[in-house]
């Protein structure tokens, strides 16, 4: 019912038809949909239900941890020092790659990610040993490239 | 006889290279680089900043710009709680923290010179450096090419506009610079924006550490150089950003110095660009190589004391690590040195009690209770750190030292904030300097027994 309220408080404040009709078009659909679809005890299936129609899909088990632990980054750009120095030149900066994966979830459809360059990460871990926030980034790496992100046509761009 | 040092920052670092030559057998143990790989570009022992209060560059009544001793001895007097008032008391002797400053300076060049990073400076004279921000930097000491910029020696500044390079913008730096030369009042030094004509190829990855990459192939400074023939007057600085190569950096700055007769220089510069900070860890490293000590990968997890009394670390992965003595150089919240947990802020090693800026305890209380509302407020948490008797050994929560053989430097010590002070590398390397002193000295008398006070 969160949708309503919000549409409802969004409607007295600015009194605009708009507002109302962009409250009908995603919040009023959404919370139809969640009151259609329920299907109890298996979230994954409840999570279908309500954001599938929206494009939106639950984080496989190996995207989750690694975007868990990637959420931990200072942004300090120490990986992308160290790798540079190794000479690579992999399709991701070794940095956007990790805060890539930690917006994974939440952003899937807007990572503006550079497009694809160079060859692919060749797994040295150099930036996962310089890493002061303990990520392993050449993990993150390998499983971004696996879900395709960085490709010229991947979902991220 | 065998030392653990715990961090290879700074502190750690100079540490465990005093004790190598000092004849010890060091063994140094390190997670990631430290927080100095994060520096800009300067080693501030006495930091002054135009643009905060609490940081005067110049005398409140004469209006003349205070020189860095004279900083040195602010430091001493102002800030009780600052490693300085600890080390240097407050006497008005200025001569003996002077060269124990300058001593220590002169020892870390002479560490780093070999492996292609110069250190210079005094604290005799300032420098005012740029920032890529455009703002200014007074500095005591720092590294090439950064300390090239200096303003108070240039006769003309022209910035280097790299199109399209990540995190710079020339015009806007040259805009900033040329209000802030206003508005301080320094003599006039005219800036402008030069485009140098760039090599095929120099650009086609924006980001700084690959440029500076490319830079250190020798084809690729020599067209640098030649793009930049003609763009400053000799006597004028030349202003980069931080991409004059990362091992070959001195050779790059002298192909473009060669070239145009102009100091080839850097702006300090910051994360995720702070190329200083990583050429001074790499400099480290390979001065740490050399020196012979040996590296162990991985993190400690905890501080132990045998039944014969001695100490024992505990790592994540590897086994146990035992030695005669273990300096604590483990830095603060980004790299793991204190922890800030929901529930209580500690220091995960050996859970030596922490201090403020006032003295008080702030741990095992939550982050958020030890507070202050109030935008620019002074933050407990970020002056937090252990407190150490006059040999830098953490004092338990008795007062007396938690074991004689534990030594403790750098960012880990609490009392000042390195951020706001900025005096972090300067606190670095004087009390990783003291500490190998404290191990030496603790070590090579007759032992007593533990827990005395001397």
């Amino acid at each position: 019912m969160r949708g309503y309220r919000g549409f409802l408080r969004e409607l007295l404040r600015t009194g605009s038809l708009r507002a109302l009709r962009f409250q009908l078009q995603t919040g009023a659909l959404h919370t139809l949909r969640q009151l259609l679809g329920r299907q109890a005890g298996d979230p994954v299936a409840e999570f279908l239900a309500s954001y599938g129609p929206d494009g939106l899909r639950p984080p496989d088990p190996e995207t989750r941890r690694l975007g868990l632990q990637a959420e931990a980054c200072l942004v300090c750009g120490l990986c992308t020092l160290e790798c540079a120095q190794q000479r690579g030149r992999p399709p991701l900066d070794p940095r956007d790659a990790v805060v890539a994966a930690a917006r994974l979830e939440i952003d899937w459809l807007r990572l503006g990610l550079s497009p694809s360059v160079g060859d692919p990460c060749g797994a040295c871990s150099a930036c996962t040993h310089v890493c002061p926030a303990g990520i392993p980034i050449h993990e993150v790496q390998a499983h971004l490239a696996s879900l395709g992100v960085g490709e010229p046509d991947s979902p991220s761009r | 006889m065998s030392v653990a040092v715990v961090g290879a920052g700074l502190a750690g670092a100079s540490a465990a290279l005093a004790l190598a030559e000092a004849g010890f057998e060091v063994v140094l143990l390190a997670a990631a680089p430290g927080a100095s790989a994060l520096s800009a570009g300067t080693l501030d022992v006495a930091a002054a900043s135009p643009g905060i209060a609490t940081l005067p560059w110049r005398d409140a009544l004469r209006g003349s710009p205070l020189l860095p001793r004279e900083r040195l001895a602010l430091h001493r007097r102002g800030a009780g709680s600052h490693p300085y008032g600890q080390f240097f008391g407050a006497a008005e002797h200025v001569a003996r923290p002077e060269r124990e400053v300058e001593a220590a300076v002169a020892r870390l060049a002479a560490w780093l010179a070999p492996h292609g990073l110069d250190l210079v400076g005094s604290l005799g004279e300032n420098r005012l450096l740029p920032t890529v921000a455009g703002t200014l930097h007074v500095a005591d000491f720092a590294f090439h090419p950064a300390a090239d910029a200096d303003l108070l020696t240039a006769s003309a500044l022209a910035v280097v506009e790299l199109p399209g390079l990540e995190g710079f913008d020339g015009r806007a730096l040259a805009r900033t610079l040329t209000r802030e030369i206003e508005v301080l009042g320094l003599p006039a030094c005219p800036v402008r924006v030069v485009y140098p004509k760039l090599p095929e190829g120099l650009l086609r990855d924006p980001r700084p550490a690959r440029v500076a990459t490319l830079l250190d192939a020798s084809e690729a400074r020599a067209a640098l150089a030649k793009a930049c023939e003609g763009l400053a007057e000799p006597g004028a600085v030349l202003l980069f950003p931080p991409v004059l190569g990362i091992a070959e950096t001195r050779r790059v700055a002298s192909a473009i110095a060669d070239a145009t007769g102009a100091r080839a220089a850097e702006a300090l510069a910051f994360p995720p660009h702070a190329l200083a900070g990583f050429r001074l860890q790499r400099a480290l490293d390979a001065a740490l190589a050399a020196a012979g000590v040996r590296r162990l990968p991985g993190r400690a997890r905890r501080l132990l004391e045998t039944d014969a009394g001695t100490l024992r670390l505990a790592r994540e992965a590897e086994g146990d690590l035992e030695a005669e003595a273990v300096v604590l150089a483990t830095g603060r919240y980004a790299s793991g040195g204190l922890r800030a947990d929901p529930g209580a802020v500690r220091e995960p090693l050996a859970g030596l009690p922490l201090f403020d800026a006032d003295g008080r305890r702030i741990d095992g209380i939550p982050a958020r209770r030890s507070a202050r509302k109030g935008y620019g407020n002074e933050q407990p948490l970020y002056s937090a750190g252990v407190r150490t008797d006059r040999r830098l050994r953490p004092l338990a929560a008795h007062g007396r030292p938690r074991h004689a053989q534990l030594f403790a430097a750098g960012d880990l010590l609490g009392g000042f904030d390195p951020a706001r002070e900025r005096t972090g590398l300067g606190v670095a390397l004087l009390s990783g300097l003291r500490a190998a002193r404290a191990v030496t000295e603790s070590l090579r008398r007759p032992q007593r027994r533990h827990g005395d006070v001397p």
